[in-house]
């Protein structure tokens, strides 16, 4: 039976906070109820979330339970409103920045917890020691369970598989001539998704930390990618622009220029799936093909008439579509 | 040519990382209702002052939903379980065991639900949390439990109040003055081109560029309209929402496709010649005015004071060119269909959804 990953989720919480219950009563761990917390906190969907905000809470917790230490020891001691103050401070800039500064949001929320203890007893240097100590175990604990227990870990391939693939089937929707132009809605939903990639790439970054595939590498891909994207969502608008401008001769060369790109997308789906049988075609060279259009006629490109040049448009975006898909293909070629 | 004041900048820059001012406005909310608790529990003892407060913060945390009537059966619903959750927690706090067993079947329950459109939501954690700090408070159950009961009640009734009240959620406005920020910065952005094309100054790293840089901006705010369409909370005016997000996608590629064109000058250190200089410039020029000038209405109806066939096309403004460089002449094919490009779709958005 496959488990929806909220439900490992779910099971990865229950272990994680039973052992860190137990780490706590057998132990007798002072402040053992952080141990706890930290361990629910840092238990999340993936593998690789789960070891960025590990890294993001523990370095947090003793720079901000830090300094939050040393603004509390200089503040005037028997001052609530001026730790109310502060707190309130603190929960703002914890709140404001989680979701687009999620490193400098931890920070502010142990500088909240400083002045939290000092509203409702005290804080001490025992007390900044305890939660360090015990914020690590939590982590430690979080990072076991979610490596170990229904562990969900971004296939890369699949990930980037399925985003090919959708490239593919786009270009080919579009140049079909039989069907009607949806292309916008489509290229939208491409641009969306590859938005979604971008801002999980930080997760899979540390999921990177044990793959082939170096995180510099990785980057790379990833901006190829882009670089792709908006090359084909580029391509096919103008295609639907030019498309009236092109002769018979010229849309007999886009359709071979289709179905080379095709070709290399597949290539890379199968170096993907780790089927190193095909071999990708490489781009044209436009500029040979340009420098032979103006030799023969250079009447023709005197003024930027579309139904002149409509052609070498579309071309310029197959030779760069394809020079891009062969600089991912060798980059692939290193670590598959 | 449009200035940029230090306070626009950093006005700018706020909005850029958070478009709408979500975030913002949520936390000011969430200090607002901690406040407010605190001021109306100041004559009670330290131990209440904080549960309200925590109460009141806590419980602002993790709405989801958009529509005023569903926001009111969700802070409900959710009060109700951050209230069973506190009983709970007092319960179970004088027994380590059962506080472990409760905490271990809690922390599988709220994850559970998560399947039900909680994903995003804190909402499960603060029932979780709320639960785990009573167990850990400093306090005796059979003396206080009174005034904390009384706490808790004014810290959910305050967080109630200030997230029905306070700073109302309107998506129809954000989305609104999201795609007239679109369109203000796609006009800087075409106006810092027009002024990087007279300079032509290779010094600078090209992606620090203001217009280079200008698309990254566009990238978020079609991103924060992107949630706002897929909430689906329009009725009648989902296909008009549709419509301008995607002439805004189209925009935002004609506009990547004119940057990418200067980058590959820029690499190549192409020298242009003044005549195509000057079209360049004077297109850029004439399309910032355009978009300077586009309003999108809050019945989402879009003006501009300018027509987009009073601008001419880059073969009308170059005339008769004289180079025969491939690279050139590919670079200003490419401009010309950028340029054509961001014609189209402006029409297109002018022209509305039912392209009258």
């Amino acid at each position: 039976m496959k488990l929806r990953s909220t439900t490992k989720m779910a099971f990865q919480a229950a272990i994680a906070i039973g052992i860190a219950e137990l780490v706590g009563m057998f132990f007798y761990v002072e402040r053992g109820y952080w141990i706890t917390i930290t361990a629910m906190a840092l238990t999340t969907q993936t593998w690789g979330e789960s070891v960025k905000r590990s890294f993001e809470r523990v370095g947090m917790t003793i720079l901000g339970g830090t300094l939050g230490t040393l603004l509390y020891f200089n503040l005037p001691q028997h001052e609530p409103t001026m730790h109310l103050f502060f707190a309130l401070l603190f929960i703002f800039f914890t709140l404001y920045l989680a979701k687009i500064y999620s490193l400098i949001s931890v920070f502010f929320l142990t500088c909240f917890v400083v002045f939290l203890f000092a509203l409702i007893g005290d804080w001490t240097l025992q007390l900044l020691r305890a939660r360090i100590i015990d914020t690590a175990l939590g982590a430690i604990i979080a990072l076991v369970v979610g490596f170990c227990f229904f562990s969900v870990k971004i296939s890369i391939s699949d990930l980037f598989i399925e985003y090919l693939q959708k490239v593919k089937a786009m270009m080919t929707a579009a140049f079909d001539k039989t069907s009607s132009p949806a292309t916008l809605i489509t290229g939208q939903l491409l641009l969306a998704d590859f938005q979604k990639i971008k801002k999980n790439s930080l997760t899979i970054r540390y999921e990177l930390l044990f793959h082939r595939l170096n995180i510099r590498d990785f980057n790379m891909l990833l901006n190829r990618i882009a670089i792709c994207t908006q090359l084909e969502i580029s391509l096919i608008e103008a295609y639907h622009w030019l498309v009236p401008h092109l002769t018979k001769e010229e849309g007999a060369i886009i359709d071979v220029a289709v179905a080379t790109t095709g070709h290399n997308i597949d290539v890379i789906i199968k170096r993907l799936q780790k089927n190193k049988q095909a071999t990708i075609l490489p781009d044209t060279q436009l500029a040979g093909l340009l420098k032979k259009a103006i030799k023969e006629d250079p009447s023709r490109f005197a003024t930027l008439e579309s139904d002149a040049l409509g052609f070498f448009n579309l071309i310029y975006f197959f030779t760069r579509l394809n020079a891009c898909l062969n600089e991912i293909y060798r980059l692939l070629c290193k670590a598959y | 040519m449009i200035s940029v004041t230090p306070i626009k900048r950093l006005r700018a820059y706020f909005w850029t990382i958070d478009p709408g001012h979500f975030y913002l406005k949520h936390a000011v909310k969430t200090v607002l209702a901690i406040l407010i608790a605190l001021v109306l529990m100041r004559n009670e003892s330290t131990l209440t002052k904080v549960i309200a407060g925590i109460i009141s913060g806590a419980s602002m945390q993790g709405l989801v939903a958009k529509s005023f009537s569903s926001r009111v059966a969700q802070i409900i619903i959710f009060d109700v379980v951050y209230f069973a959750a506190l009983l709970l927690g007092f319960v179970i706090r004088s027994s380590p065991q059962w506080t472990a067993v409760t905490l271990v079947i809690l922390g599988f329950s709220v994850n559970y639900v998560r399947r039900f459109g909680l994903d995003n939501s804190m909402a499960p954690m603060v029932a979780w949390v709320l639960c785990f700090l009573v167990t850990i408070l400093p306090f005796s159950t059979t003396t206080h439990t009174g005034m904390l009961i009384y706490g808790v009640g004014v810290g959910f009734l305050i967080s109630a109040m200030v997230q029905l009240f306070v700073f109302p959620q309107n998506d129809a406005r954000l989305f609104v003055n999201n795609s007239n920020r679109f369109l203000k910065t796609l006009a800087q952005g075409l106006w810092e081109m027009r002024r990087y094309v007279l300079l032509a100054s290779e010094q600078v790293d090209f992606e620090t560029l203001p217009f280079v840089l200008a698309k990254r901006t566009l990238e978020e705010l079609l991103e924060s309209n992107q949630i706002i369409q897929q909430d689906k909370i329009f009725e009648e005016e989902q296909k008009q929402i549709d419509h301008i997000l995607m002439q805004q996608y189209a925009l935002l590629n004609a506009y990547s496709l004119l940057v990418d064109v200067y980058c590959s000058l820029w690499l190549y250190k192409h020298k242009v010649s003044r005549p195509s200089v000057l079209a360049l410039s004077y297109l850029s020029s004439q399309f910032a005015r355009l978009f300077a000038t586009t309003l999108i209405r809050p019945n989402y109806v879009v003006d501009a004071e300018y027509s987009p066939n009073t601008v001419p096309n880059l073969a009308e403004k170059l005339g008769k060119i004289s180079f025969i460089d491939p690279q050139l002449i590919m670079a200003l094919l490419n401009f010309k269909l950028g340029f054509e490009l961001l014609k189209k779709h402006e029409i297109k958005l002018l022209r509305g959804v039912d392209e009258t």
